[in-house]
Formats: structure tokens, C-alpha cells, sequence
């Protein structure tokens, strides 16, 4: 008993100091590529301007749009734009490119590392980037708009989004993963890849816009996907305009569980189905 | 007096290459300030081939072969030095050069992956304004030469090594180049693809008598199809010609190979031959002028069970080469 | 001339087949890019009729805006998607046989990889924003009609110089994929009238990437907004471009060090 109690601790050790390196390896990457590097940081400032300056330019004359005070719109920008990097950052792309040109029985399945913790680690590195630049970049449009932002003052508020955060981001990883797993049936994961891992997941989940925008129809329907719920329902419970988190809280732990199982039961039948690229 | 397809001329090469240095520190260094280092890989080589030439290039790796391979197709601009292929200057590319050209790279595609070759060759015929007729007679041809008739129109990416490398064969030639640049066609192929290709080659360059400049690790490859050789080491030529003159070089040496039935006693041996011994076979390198004392003492042995003399393999000749280059 | 022009349209067909002989992926991508484009439209109409004007435009115009950009994002995108993919070409070391085609060294990397299937919303968009402009009676003249039609094309030429321009820093850099996308995002920018825009950004607008010259000058000549000395200006700064953009990639060309054997 005692002896299982340790080897597992061992394991768990291993699997850090295994991360710690990897965590490393990926940041050293990214540095590689120097332009690359900081044109990645310049688009996001770019995306940001244009919405900030679009929503500026319709709140001239001041009053509340949809709901939304001007300082209350702008925290949304901000909130957003930083949630994104946090739980959308994300290096899993890889995965797919791997599966598809074979190099996945070269690297991964022969060595006895658990794959998830790999691509775990390498996503940290991918969202500790992010977040070390988004704060400056954050801070650079709240000073284009003159900081008129809008914070709660309460402690439990911050604490019960933080929570939120780390449960959309889990979630996050484990959609991205089932995504890519298609690579094992579908040669191509560029297009489910594109269309649910980009474009409906961003605008679903209110990058562009606040949901509560749109008709009341579509947004009953966009609720049912599990989109919203990692960043447009967290910032607008830090705006205080949802009364209850905890139903927001059951809804991602749901998600969680059902991605789980999914990405369990893919990896599983990927792994007899595999067919290495033959010459 | 024929006249020359490829000439160059005091051609050089050189590469800048950033320096790294290792860990997280390092890449944040060369994130600020990179340094370069400048690699010389063609230094003043000058060589010229008539038209019907086969020839091989022959270096270690990173010798420059490639890179004069390049250079000659146009891929690659020198440094220093002049260059013509069939009067044209590659680098400028004109339709009268790229249309009478072909580069086929052992490890590079041409064929688009997702797609049948057959679609790639489609495409070829409309780049290089192959008449319908002649475009269907020519591949007809080839694809029976090279026995693919059922795959090309599989997806490239269907295909085994050798059956690609047979189809990339067959897109080089549809235009029926004067001038054919090989690198390293036959790597990774087994023995068997390895014949089939050396004998497809040797065909064309005999029938239709085009330039053929060859790069290859696999000395049969040379050995069989290279009428001319050119050593390069470091960038510069250091041997150009026939392959007797080579292995003339070492001709005082054969190799004879001995097979034992029982292992021969250290004191019945000739002192020469006592560091050498082993069982059951042996690999002798010896001078010609020892091989007749050598080879009545071995008739005499019974633990001979058999007994064979060689000219120096290809391998052992350049292998020394090397070796006499290094020193 | 005629010879590329069939050259282009066999790489055409053969990137719809390969496109198209993966599993279930193609349709997919006309889905998403439907659900983003009603998404957005209904966004910008919704939010801009709250307020009847963005930056002196009337909704109906702000939509014209949002048009004309996704008519000239979708062109792009069909003619010169090559850019994205030559990195990786770069990479795998496949460009050099390209370069030993007697093609224009820049047909791969720019035109290598058409996107047809982009083109099928193309033609319901067109048709579109022909009724919707009849219907609301955005165009006040021929003289409009046509600068429009000029500048569009000219828009074209102006894209092709940039998408080129990568191309040529994808050579010398070898990892610049993001740069394409930065070409994209400042382009976006013009989804909206740039006249939301600060002085400083405009100005980046115009002469970083010229967001305003592509889309907003085409959009304001339709709509009999734009003053003829623009149209000059937008053909020079075009010629201009084409001409650097050509010079650029032989000079990256030259200094092309192919992934080595």
C-alpha cells in the first residue's frame, strides 16, 4: 500500500519536472522566432483598436447601449481580450499537423509519455507568453480610453471568476484536444479545426461582441453550445449582470465531464485505428 | 569538336549562418544581437561537361554538391565566378533554359501530395507547352518503362517510396530535358528499385544523349552509370575524370577475401598477416607485390576453404581518398 | 501570358480536388464563413441603428462599408492564399523544384494555392450587394459605378504587391506566416468606415498597410464620396507598390539559401 502510495508520488514528481522542461522548451520556441514573435503580440493590439475604437465612436453621445454603460462596454473589451489569451491560448494545433504526416508514431506513441500532460504544459507556455504581453497591451487601450473602466469592488466576485476562468480554460484544453484527435480519422483537421476551434468558439463565446446583442432567439440557441460560458458569461458576471454564477459553474463542470469522456473514448479507438503514413 | 553544355568558371559560394548559443539565455542573446558566421562552401571550382555527359559528383556530406547542382539549375546565385548551362545563364531563368532542364532531388517532391501524379503531369504539360500528342505518346512510354501503369493515378501520397520516386521520374522527363540534374535519386530505395532506376537513367542518357550530372552515396550508382567523375572535398574540386584514372591510383592494391574452414594458429602464419587473423573470414588489403608470396602460402593451407581476389571496392578507393585528403 | 493563365486555372482545379478529396472538410468552410458573415452583419446593423450614424454614416452605408470589405477580402483570399502556405513549402524544401518550372518565380508562393471554393460565396455576394444597392439607391451616378469597378480592380493589383511583398520577407525570414496576418487584421480594420479611426491610426492605415487606399476608397467612390484626385492617387500609390513588390522578391530571391540537402 505504502509502496503503490509512492511510486505514485514518484510518477507525479516525474510529470513535473518533465513539465518544468517542457514548459521551457516552448517558451525557448517562441523566442526563436523573433518577428514572428512580436508581430503575433502587434495583431492582437490591432484587433483590440478596432473594436475599442468602433465601440468609442457609437458611444459619443454618451448613453448606455444594450444595457451597457461606455465604461461598462470597454471593461467587456478589456476582460475579454485578456480571458482570451488565458483560456483560448492555446499550442494543441500542433497535434493535428503531427497525426497527419506520421510524425506521431515517431515521437509520441513510441515514448511512454502521457500525451495530455505534454500538450498541457505546452499550452502553459503558450498562455504564460500571452499573458505576460496582454497585460501591457490591456493596459495601452485603457489608456487610449482615458482608464474610464468599469471594476467590481468586492472581493468573493473576483474570487468566484477566478474559478469560472480556470474551469473555462480546462475546458478549454480538453475541446481543443478532441479536435485535433479527429486528425486520427480525418486527414485534413484544418476545416472542423477552423470551424469549431476558431471561428464559432470565438464568436460564440462574445470576442467580437456581447452576446446579449443579438435577437433573443438567437441567443437562446447559442447558449446551448458550450461557448459562452468560457468567456462571455464570466466577464459579465464580473460586471455583476449575472445573478447567479453557480448555475454557470454547474454548466462548465457538465462540459467538463462530457469532454472528458468524449476525449477518452476518441483517444482510445484513435489508437487502433491509426494508420502510419506507409514508404 | 563538340560543344559544351555546362561551363563554370572560378565559381564560389558562400553562406552567412546565424550562431546560437544554447539555453533560454542564449536565444534572448540572439534575440537582440545575432552574429553571423560566413560559411565558404564553393571556393573557385571550375569545370565543363559536353553534351551526353554523365557525370557523377562524388564528396562527403556538405562537400558543396548540392550546391553546384543548384547553382547549375539556377536555384542558387554564386558569389563569384560564371556559370553557363547550354549558352544560357541559369539565374536568369528564361523559358529557352528552364524548358530544357530538370532537377529531380531524392528527398524533394514535385508531385503534389494529395493529388494522383497524373494531375502534376497535367500541369507540367501546360508549364512547358507539350503538345497534346507528343504529352500522351511520351508518357505513355515512360510509364511503361518504369511499370507504373496503374498508379499514377493513385494519390501521391499512396505510393511507396520507390513507386514516388519512379513518378517523379516520369514529371522530370516529360519535357525531355537536354540537361538532367539528379541529387541523391536513389536514397532510401531498396536494391532491386535501386537497378531499375540506374537502368532507366542509363537508357535515357544513351538514347536521347542529354547531360546528366549525378549525386549519389551509393557507389554503384557511380560505379555503373558515371562515365566521368568529379571528387569534391570542402568546397573545392579535387579530382576530375575517367574512373580508371581513380582506381588506378590504387591499383597496387587488391583485395582478397579468404574463407576459413578451421582458424589458422598464429605460428604457422606470416608475421603480416598475425594482426589480421580472424575467423571464419578474412578481408586482406594487400600489395601487389606481396599477393604472389601470399597467395602460394594460402594454396597451401588447408584451413583455406575458399579464397577470392578483388579489385579495391569503389568504397575502399574513395574511402582513402578521403583519408589522403584529410592528411 | 495565355500559357500561366491555363497554368493557374490546372493549379486552380487541382487544389478544389485536393481540397475537396479530404473527408468532409470543404463544406465546412463555407458553413463557418456564412455564420461569421450573418453574425457580423447582424452586429454592425443592430448596433448601428440604435444609434442611426456611425462617424456620419447611415446604417445602410455602414453595411455598404462591411460589404465591399468582405467582396475584396473574398477575391484576395481566392487569388492569393498561396502566401499562407509557402512557409511551409519554404520548409519542406519542395520550392526549389518550382523554381526550376519555367513559370514566374512568384507563381507558387502567390498564386500556388487558389481558393475556389472561396469563390462560391463570392457570387451570392456580388448579387447581394447588387440589390441591396439598387434597393437603397446607394449609387448616385455611372461615373461612381465605375470608379468603383476601377478601384476594385485596382485594389486587386495593390493586394497581389502585398501578398508578394510577404512572400519575399517568408524567403528571407523563413517564419513569417504571421505577417500575412497581420496584412489581414489591418484589412479588417476596414470592415468599419475608417473615419472611426484617430488621425494616428488612419495614417497607419494608409501607408503601413493601406486598408483605406483597398477598401475604403472603392467603397467611398461607389457611395460618389470620393474625390477624383483620390483615384489618382490610389492608381500611383498601386503602380508604386507592384514595382517595389517585384524588386523585392528578386532581391530576396538572390539571397535565397534553399532548405539544404
Amino acid at each position: 500500500m505504502k509502496r503503490t502510495a509512492l511510486s505514485l508520488l514518484k510518477q507525479i514528481k516525474n510529470n513535473l519536472i518533465l513539465g518544468q522542461r517542457l514548459y521551457l522548451i516552448a517558451l525557448q520556441d517562441s523566442f526563436i522566432f523573433r518577428l514572428n514573435f512580436l508581430f503575433l503580440r502587434l495583431r492582437n493590439i490591432f484587433f483590440l483598436l478596432s473594436i475599442t475604437f468602433l465601440w468609442l465612436s457609437l458611444y459619443q453621445d454618451g448613453s448606455d447601449l444594450f444595457g451597457y454603460s461606455k465604461e461598462k462596454m470597454l471593461t467587456y473589451i478589456i476582460f475579454v481580450a485578456l480571458l482570451k489569451g488565458i483560456v483560448l491560448g492555446t499550442k494543441t494545433n500542433d497535434l493535428a499537423p503531427t497525426i497527419k504526416n506520421g510524425e506521431l508514431t515517431f515521437r509520441y506513441l513510441i515514448r511512454p509519455w502521457n500525451i495530455a500532460w505534454v500538450w498541457f504544459c505546452q499550452d502553459w507556455a503558450a498562455k504564460s507568453i500571452d499573458l505576460f504581453f496582454l497585460l501591457p497591451e490591456v493596459f495601452f487601450i485603457a489608456f487610449i480610453v482615458g482608464f474610464s473602466i468599469w471594476l467590481p469592488h468586492s472581493l468573493l466576485t473576483w474570487l468566484i471568476f477566478i474559478i469560472l476562468v480556470f474551469l473555462a480554460v480546462i475546458f478549454n484544453f480538453l475541446f481543443r484536444f478532441i479536435i485535433s484527435l479527429s486528425g486520427f480519422w480525418w486527414e485534413e483537421v484544418w476545416a472542423p479545426n477552423w470551424l469549431f476551434g476558431i471561428v464559432l468558439l470565438e464568436i460564440f463565446s462574445g470576442v467580437f461582441f456581447p452576446l446579449d446583442i443579438l435577437p433573443s432567439l438567437w441567443q437562446k440557441v447559442i447558449y446551448w453550445t458550450p461557448f459562452p460560458y468560457l468567456l462571455f458569461f464570466p466577464v459579465k458576471f464580473l460586471l455583476g449582470q449575472v445573478s447567479s454564477p453557480y448555475s454557470v459553474i454547474l454548466i462548465l463542470l457538465i462540459w467538463i465531464f462530457l469532454a472528458a469522456i468524449v476525449m477518452q473514448n476518441l483517444w482510445r479507438r484513435g489508437l487502433k485505428t491509426y494508420s502510419a503514413f506507409g514508404g | 569538336m563538340k560543344k559544351d553544355w555546362v561551363t563554370v568558371k572560378n565559381l564560389s559560394k558562400y553562406y552567412r549562418v546565424i550562431r546560437k548559443e544554447p539555453g533560454l539565455k542564449g536565444t534572448l542573446k540572439s534575440f537582440w544581437k545575432p552574429r553571423y558566421e560566413v560559411i565558404k562552401a564553393l571556393r573557385n571550382i571550375s569545370f565543363s561537361l559536353k553534351a551526353g555527359e554523365l557525370v557523377g559528383f562524388i564528396g562527403p556530406n556538405g562537400a558543396g554538391k548540392t550546391t553546384t547542382l543548384k547553382i547549375l539549375s539556377g536555384l542558387l546565385y554564386p558569389d563569384q565566378g560564371e556559370v553557363r548551362v547550354l549558352g544560357k545563364i541559369p539565374q536568369q531563368r528564361h523559358f529557352s533554359f528552364l524548358s530544357q532542364i530538370s532537377f529531380v532531388m531524392g528527398q524533394k517532391k514535385q508531385l503534389w501530395w494529395n493529388l494522383p501524379p497524373w494531375e502534376t503531369y497535367q500541369l507540367n504539360k501546360i508549364v512547358y507547352q507539350i503538345p497534346e500528342k507528343v504529352f500522351k505518346q511520351r508518357l505513355e512510354k515512360l510509364i511503361h518503362l518504369l511499370e507504373v501503369e496503374d498508379l499514377i493515378h493513385l494519390p501521391t501520397k499512396r505510393l511507396s517510396l520507390g513507386q514516388r520516386m519512379k513518378c517523379e521520374l516520369i514529371a522530370a522527363l516529360l519535357h525531355q530535358p537536354k540537361v538532367l540534374f539528379l541529387d541523391e535519386p536513389t536514397i532510401g530505395l531498396d536494391v532491386v528499385m535501386q537497378k531499375k532506376i540506374r537502368d532507366f537513367i542509363k537508357e535515357y542518357n544513351r538514347e536521347k544523349k542529354a547531360t546528366i550530372v549525378l549525386t549519389s552515396h551509393y557507389m554503384r550508382d557511380l560505379e555503373e552509370l558515371a562515365q566521368r567523375i568529379i571528387i569534391i572535398h570542402q568546397g573545392q574540386i579535387v579530382f576530375d575524370g575517367p574512373w580508371e584514372k581513380i582506381r588506378n591510383y590504387y591499383s597496387q592494391q587488391k583485395l582478397v577475401k579468404i574463407r576459413l574452414r578451421r582458424q589458422l594458429e598464429k605460428a604457422d602464419c606470416p608475421q603480416f598477416i598475425v594482426p589480421l587473423l580472424q575467423y571464419p573470414e578474412m578481408k586482406l588489403f594487400i600489395n601487389r607485390s606481396q599477393l604472389n608470396s601470399l597467395l602460394s602460402w594460402l594454396s597451401s593451407r588447408p584451413e583455406v576453404e575458399d579464397l577470392a581476389i578483388k579489385d579495391l571496392p569503389i568504397e575502399e578507393i574513395i574511402r582513402r581518398f578521403y583519408n589522403q585528403l584529410r592528411n | 501570358m495565355k500559357r500561366i493563365i491555363r497554368a493557374w486555372w490546372q493549379v486552380t482545379k487541382m487544389a478544389l480536388i485536393g481540397q475537396i478529396l479530404t473527408t468532409g472538410g470543404w463544406y465546412l468552410f463555407i458553413i463557418g464563413k456564412i455564420i461569421r458573415f450573418i453574425l457580423f452583419f447582424a452586429f454592425l446593423y443592430l448596433v448601428v441603428q440604435q444609434r442611426q450614424s456611425l462617424a456620419g454614416y447611415s446604417p445602410v452605408k455602414v453595411i455598404w462599408f462591411y460589404l465591399v470589405f468582405n467582396l475584396l477580402d473574398i477575391a484576395t483570399q481566392t487569388l492569393f492564399r498561396g502566401t499562407y502556405w509557402f512557409r511551409r513549402l519554404l520548409i519542406q524544401g519542395d520550392f526549389d523544384l518550382d523554381l526550376i518550372k519555367p513559370l514566374p518565380s512568384f507563381f507558387r508562393p502567390v498564386f500556388g494555392w487558389p481558393d475556389i471554393l472561396d469563390f462560391v460565396t463570392f457570387i451570392p455576394l456580388i448579387i447581394f450587394m447588387t440589390l441591396f444597392a439598387l434597393f437603397h439607391q446607394l449609387i448616385p451616378s455611372f461615373s461612381a459605378l465605375f470608379s468603383f469597378l476601377f478601384l476594385f480592380i485596382n485594389s486587386l493589383f495593390l493586394a497581389f504587391a502585398f501578398h508578394l511583398m510577404v512572400a519575399s520577407i517568408c524567403i528571407l525570414s523563413e517564419q513569417n506566416i504571421q505577417l500575412t496576418w497581420i496584412y489581414r487584421d489591418l484589412t479588417a480594420m476596414g470592415r468599419f468606415p475608417t473615419d472611426i479611426y484617430p488621425r494616428s491610426i488612419r495614417l497607419m492605415l494608409t501607408f503601413i498597410v493601406p486598408t483605406i487606399l483597398l477598401i475604403t476608397f472603392p467603397a467611398q467612390a461607389a457611395l460618389g464620396l470620393l474625390p477624383f484626385p483620390s483615384v489618382f492617387i490610389a492608381t500611383l500609390a498601386t503602380i508604386i507598390a507592384v514595382m517595389g513588390a517585384l524588386k523585392f522578391w528578386s532581391w530576396a530571391l538572390r539571397r535565397y539559401t534553399s532548405a539544404s540537402s
